[in-house]
């Protein structure tokens, strides 16, 4: 009793002892010894905490969302290099990875990708553009947006400690289905550390989408109507909607898996009364909401791309948000479309499979808009433009696999297959990777006060998307030659190993393609005072994030804009731009260390969750509740910044 | 900064999340509701006489808590505190109540682990209970800082939002309480 | 320079491919496109039929992208008209043009549903044959109740019988049992049975596969399945019937534990009713 007190189910084993745990543990530990001789020898630990870990302003968290969502992703295109690797050798033998680890690479680079990266890129760039586009200094609740951003944080740590302490994360697939997630088939730790990693990173991201919908609802400047917002600042609400819909679904499943393998209850167990169809119901319920949660802020940002480089009024402004509107409400109608194969009977598959098909004309509505934006616009194809153009491409090819999947016999086939995988990774990637990727080199500018190289962008974009087309047509093609997912090997008579040769040479041409996008930021960084964007306009933008400088001042706009119409710094350059006359007192909100204490408690709590450690859960749980009492009796969480103080930054910027 | 009637929306919200979860819950206990795997069943289990004393406990203090944030409004710090004390003890006998439930079935061998029914059970009925302690921690909270500082508007504010986070606690029990008792007790009737 | 050269480089690029896709299905290799059983060969009619349809859409789409691209860059001579934003007429034919693609898919979707649906036995003159097929970690058990044998990770059928498959599963996870020539797959779930209803045009071997993840022996869970002519099939009964090896309760608890690349085996008995026990096994009774 005394040792579970304590310990909990850690034993020696938990010590690195595999060639990969301790590869990992010492990757990551000579990480950190680098960051932090850095952080030392240039005197910058204060300046690290005061200027941006304890900043509550979006414009710093966002930049941290990014860098975080970066570095999970080199992590899950490790992951997804050692898949392909595996697969491409593992015709008549078990390759390099045994079957349990090769499981283990699967899942985590499916959870890394969803949480972090495509959530983490996302929530990052909505904290920069939402606010500035819709005229407001920060968001409803700055230290709220801090927690969020720690919490995701602390489950990116958990997700990766398992390298350290405990050697196994969950085999499971990256949604760790019942009954293989239970205790009957994973009686390990590895399903524990995906629940509690997923839940910290969820809980972030549910507050940051309740964040962001008050925004949106309440911090418009005035006279922005809804129907005068830009459209990224509407699919991001209509994500929002999705995102505090959708989250507690998945926060209350993990929960009952937990509460399954922590105190052996039988939710979804088999046997006793558990019920394993639930928890695919309650999971996908989850889950379909999230790939739309994934996708529609990219379908605001090309909305915005296509209209400035077309120098153009986006077209049919009123049927891209109706779509966008349509979109939200269908994708929580469409869940069962994930397991067609339980059998529901043919009434049932049928109303999912047609309100799955009738996702597609909202979809097919925004490219139309999108191409009638161009028609008879001004086009310049910077790599904004370029990487819209590829989604078109990628994206439509998806989609089209996805409406094939919505009829059940179809997809009776193509269920589990390689089919599958290529039509959701074509979709992510054409849509929602592509996605971000346009909106970084489209906003980069703003963000940093210089421009990207466009010609290595250039390069990168066709890299990205040759490689794609070469890594990912042989996935649909080898569905359809019968090719199960996640098959650790596989025999030759198959004919299936030419194929994925031909795909393991398509994600070479993309590691290039991310190569080239580091190197194009190493040159830009190198040679940004020969590109410094001095007018805040590089693009001859039309929403009002343009009207400041780059990057803007921490408080983003001297005085709030009253707004007059869609576009509306468009309409301003068009008319005028007016000087202010008179400044205002702005009141700002403190830094706060409080995020990152209840997210390490929080941490702390999962850890010892994961591995029942008693003592250190409850220590987790009261270090929570005890600092959400002292910040809620804090009475002095903002400052003023004088109208003088303004004045001063605002002609020394416009001097300097 | 403008936020009180802005952190009022937020934690509507917040409720709805909540609310949510609460109903992926009740949906578990709704679908297991029959998997008892032969053990004990909610007719042989439940007692109605005890599940409306927690009801009527509950719905007391929703009324209390009201009396609560009325004095507020009339500013009246001593009134607000005796109130929240009064709801604070009855949501203590609330728990006690559900403490007492829990650890008879518990010693009857109908604890979760025995079937998906009572894991449901247990889970649903547990979650809301924790949510109640939380309810009960906050209010501790409350009275303790009205005790040693005035009624300030960002007090009114938390008042005001603690007293919606135990409406809203009421109102899920209404729900449990006709999902998981009330139901029993009636088809137990047509049987 | 790079511009002018660029349709013509991604049209190239688009030949290749079509090329390439095109070998790749016609091979034998390709399952999905090579059915050899009457609902295989209709799921494959409805993947065509939805591809069609969708193409109808996609490739006008893609046109008019490609040649507003080129058309309305800057500098050119084009019209530029920078208003252009709505037009009431135009936004509806937009909710209207892929309606007019649903619309059909959505009533083609519906029948094929019913018609395809798993559990919808074939019409046929010929009496069907019943096989129970029980996921066990990591192998195929497949009963014959009618002629009291089984037998392990291969089953042999008469051809163009109708075939009623019962599934279900033993001490393993979720399973999909997927026999890609013949037909879709179906889960097969401990403590409960679904249904299939396949049958084989022709005299062949065909490869099936576990389709869901179920633990460490999931790629290995492969079985085969033969069609053969109706007397060819009644000798191979009669040659099962003469196996050595019995599926009785020991047996078969033996089976049930865990184990990998099981070699192919026949069991000349098979224990009454195993099938039904092995799912009441699940379910309590007083």
């Amino acid at each position: 009793m005394n040792r579970d007190l304590f310990l909990g189910k850690l034993t020696i084993d938990a010590i690195p002892h595999h060639w990969y745990t301790i590869g990992a543990t010492v990757s990551i530990l000579f990480m950190g010894l680098i960051a932090a001789l850095f952080l030392t020898k240039t005197r910058r630990w204060g300046w690290l905490w005061k200027e941006w870990l304890t900043s509550t302003d979006p414009k710093r968290i966002g930049t941290m969302y990014m860098i975080f969502a970066l570095l999970m992703f080199f992590r899950g295109m490790i992951d997804a290099g050692m898949i392909w690797l595996q697969q491409t050798i593992a015709a008549d033998s078990q390759g390099y990875l045994a079957a349990d680890h090769f499981q283990q690479i699967f899942t985590s680079h499916g959870d890394i990708m969803v949480f972090f990266v495509t959530m983490g890129f996302f929530f990052g760039l909505m904290n920069w553009i939402v606010p500035l586009q819709i005229g407001a200094r920060d968001l409803a609740f700055p230290f709220l947006n801090s927690l969020g951003f720690w919490l995701t944080a602390a489950g990116g740590i958990l997700i990766n400690l398992f390298f350290v302490i405990g050697g196994d994360f969950a085999n499971t697939g990256w949604l760790a289905v019942a009954p293989l997630s239970e205790l009957e088939f994973n009686p390990g730790v590895g399903v524990d550390y995906l629940i509690w990693s997923l839940q910290l990173s969820g809980l972030g991201s549910l507050l940051a989408g309740i964040n962001f919908m008050v925004t949106i609802f309440k911090k418009r400047a005035p006279g922005m109507s809804l129907m005068k917002m830009p459209l990224f600042v509407w699919t991001s609400l209509c994500s929002t909607v999705l995102i505090i819909s959708a989250f507690p679904v998945l926060t209350a499943t993990l929960f009952l898996l937990w509460l399954d393998r922590f105190l052996g209850m039988h939710i979804f167990t088999v046997g006793l009364g558990g019920n394993q169809m639930l928890y695919f119901n309650f999971i996908w319920m989850w889950g379909h909401p999230e790939v739309y949660i994934l996708i529609l802020p990219a379908f605001g940002m090309y909305s915005e791309i296509v209209a400035t480089f077309s120098q153009k009024r986006v077209f049919g402004y009123v049927s891209l948000v109706c779509a966008a509107i349509a979109i939200t409400l269908l994708s929580f109608l469409v869940w069962l479309h994930h397991f067609f194969t339980m059998g529901a009977g043919a009434d049932v598959n049928s109303f999912f499979g047609i309100v799955t098909l009738l996702i597609a004309i909202p979809t097919g509505v925004q490219i139309f808009n999108w191409i009638l934006t161009m028609f008879r616009g001004r086009l310049t194809f910077a790599s904004p433009m370029y990487w819209f153009m590829g989604f078109i491409c990628v994206f439509t090819l998806g989609g089209m696999a996805g409406v094939l999947m919505a009829s059940p016999p179809a997809d009776f086939q193509v269920h589990n297959s390689l089919f599958l995988v290529a039509h959701f990774h074509t979709t992510i990637i054409g849509g929602a990777l592509f996605g971000i990727f346009a909106g970084i080199s489209y906003w980069f500018p703003k963000m940093t006060g210089f421009t990207l190289n466009e010609k290595l962008g250039k390069r990168a974009f066709w890299l990205w998307l040759i490689g794609f087309f070469v890594s990912f047509t042989p996935l649909y093609l080898l569905g359809f030659m019968g090719a199960t997912r996640r098959l650790d090997h596989y025999a030759a008579t198959t004919g299936w190993q030419p194929l994925y040769i031909t795909s393991m040479v398509g994600f070479v041409i993309i590691i290039c393609g991310l190569l080239t996008q580091i190197w194009q930021i190493i040159v830009s960084v190198r040679d940004r005072k020969q590109n410094l964007d001095t007018t805040g306009d590089p693009w001859n933008g039309r929403t009002l994030e343009w009207s400041t400088s780059s990057p803007p001042p921490f408080y983003n706009f001297a005085l709030i804009p009253t707004v007059m119409s869609r576009d509306e710094f468009w309409r301003r350059k068009k008319e005028g731009l007016k000087k202010i006359k008179k400044y205002e007192d702005i009141e700002l909100p403190k830094n706060t260390g409080m995020g990152i204490y209840i997210s390490g408690f929080a941490f702390f709590m999962g850890f010892a969750l994961v591995w029942q450690i008693l003592l250190l859960a409850i220590v987790g749980l009261v270090g929570i509740i005890i600092c959400l009492i002292l910040r809620s009796l804090d009475q002095e969480a903002e400052y003023v910044l004088t109208a003088k103080e303004v004045k001063q930054i605002e002609t020394m910027s416009a001097h300097g | 900064m403008d936020s009180d009637d802005v952190k009022i929306f937020g934690f509507w919200i917040y409720l709805m999340t909540d609310l949510v979860i609460f109903a992926v819950l009740l949906a578990a206990f709704i679908v297991l509701r029959t998997s008892t795997f032969g053990g004990p069943t909610g007719h042989e289990l439940f007692r109605m006489p005890f599940a409306l004393a927690e009801t009527l406990i509950l719905l007391s203090s929703s009324f209390t808590c009201s009396l609560a944030t009325y004095s507020v409004f009339q500013k009246r710090t001593n009134l607000v505190i005796f109130w929240f004390v009064v709801t604070f003890l009855l949501g203590c006998a609330f728990l006690y109540l559900e403490l007492t439930e829990f650890s008879t079935f518990v010693l009857r061998g109908a604890s979760w682990r025995r079937s998906g029914f009572l894991s449901s059970f247990f889970a649903l009925v547990g979650t809301h209970g924790f949510h109640i302690s939380i309810g009960l921690m906050w209010m501790l909270v409350t009275i303790f800082s009205l005790w040693y500082q005035k009624l300030s508007e960002a007090a009114i504010s938390r008042i005001f939002r603690l007293a919606l986070f135990w409406h809203f606690l009421d109102i899920v029990w209404i729900f449990i309480f006709t999902t998981v008792y009330g139901m029993e007790h009636l088809m137990n009737r047509f049987i | 320079m790079k511009r002018s050269k660029l349709p013509l480089i991604i049209i190239l690029a688009i030949i290749v491919a079509a090329v390439a896709i095109i070998f790749v299905l016609k091979s034998e290799y390709a399952l999905l496109a090579h059915p050899k059983g009457i609902i295989a060969k209709n799921e494959l009619k409805l993947i065509g039929t939805s591809y069609l349809l969708m193409l109808i859409i996609v490739i006008p789409t893609f046109i008019f992208l490609f040649i507003t691209a080129l058309r309305f860059r800057k500098g050119s001579k084009a019209k530029y008209d920078p208003e252009h934003s709505h037009g009431k007429f135009g936004e509806v034919i937009l909710w209207i043009i892929p309606s007019i693609i649903i619309a059909p898919l959505a009533v083609i979707t519906w029948y094929a549903a019913h018609d395809l649906d798993p559990y919808k036995p074939l019409t046929s003159e010929i009496k069907p044959l019943t096989i129970q097929v029980v996921a066990l970690d990591w192998k195929w058990l497949f009963i014959y109740p009618e002629q009291g044998i089984a037998t392990l990770n291969y089953f042999q059928i008469p051809e163009r019988t109708p075939i009623n498959l019962r599934l279900s599963a033993d001490g393993s996870p979720m399973n999909s049992f997927w026999l890609p020539e013949l037909s879709g797959q179906i889960y097969a779930m401990t403590g409960m049975t679904t249904q299939l209803h396949i049958m084989a045009d022709e005299v062949g071997e065909y490869t099936g596969r576990a389709a869901e993840i179920n633990g460490e022996g999931f790629a290995s869970m492969t079985f085969v399945a033969k069609s053969t002519s109706e007397s060819d099939f009644l000798n191979w009964v009669s040659w099962v019937k003469k196996s050595p090896l019995k599926l009785n309760s020991s047996t078969y608890d033996k089976l049930v534990l865990p184990s990998q690349n099981n070699p192919v085996a026949y069991y000349s008995y098979v224990e009454n009713n195993l099938f039904n026990k092995i799912i009441d096994k699940y379910m309590h009774h007083e």
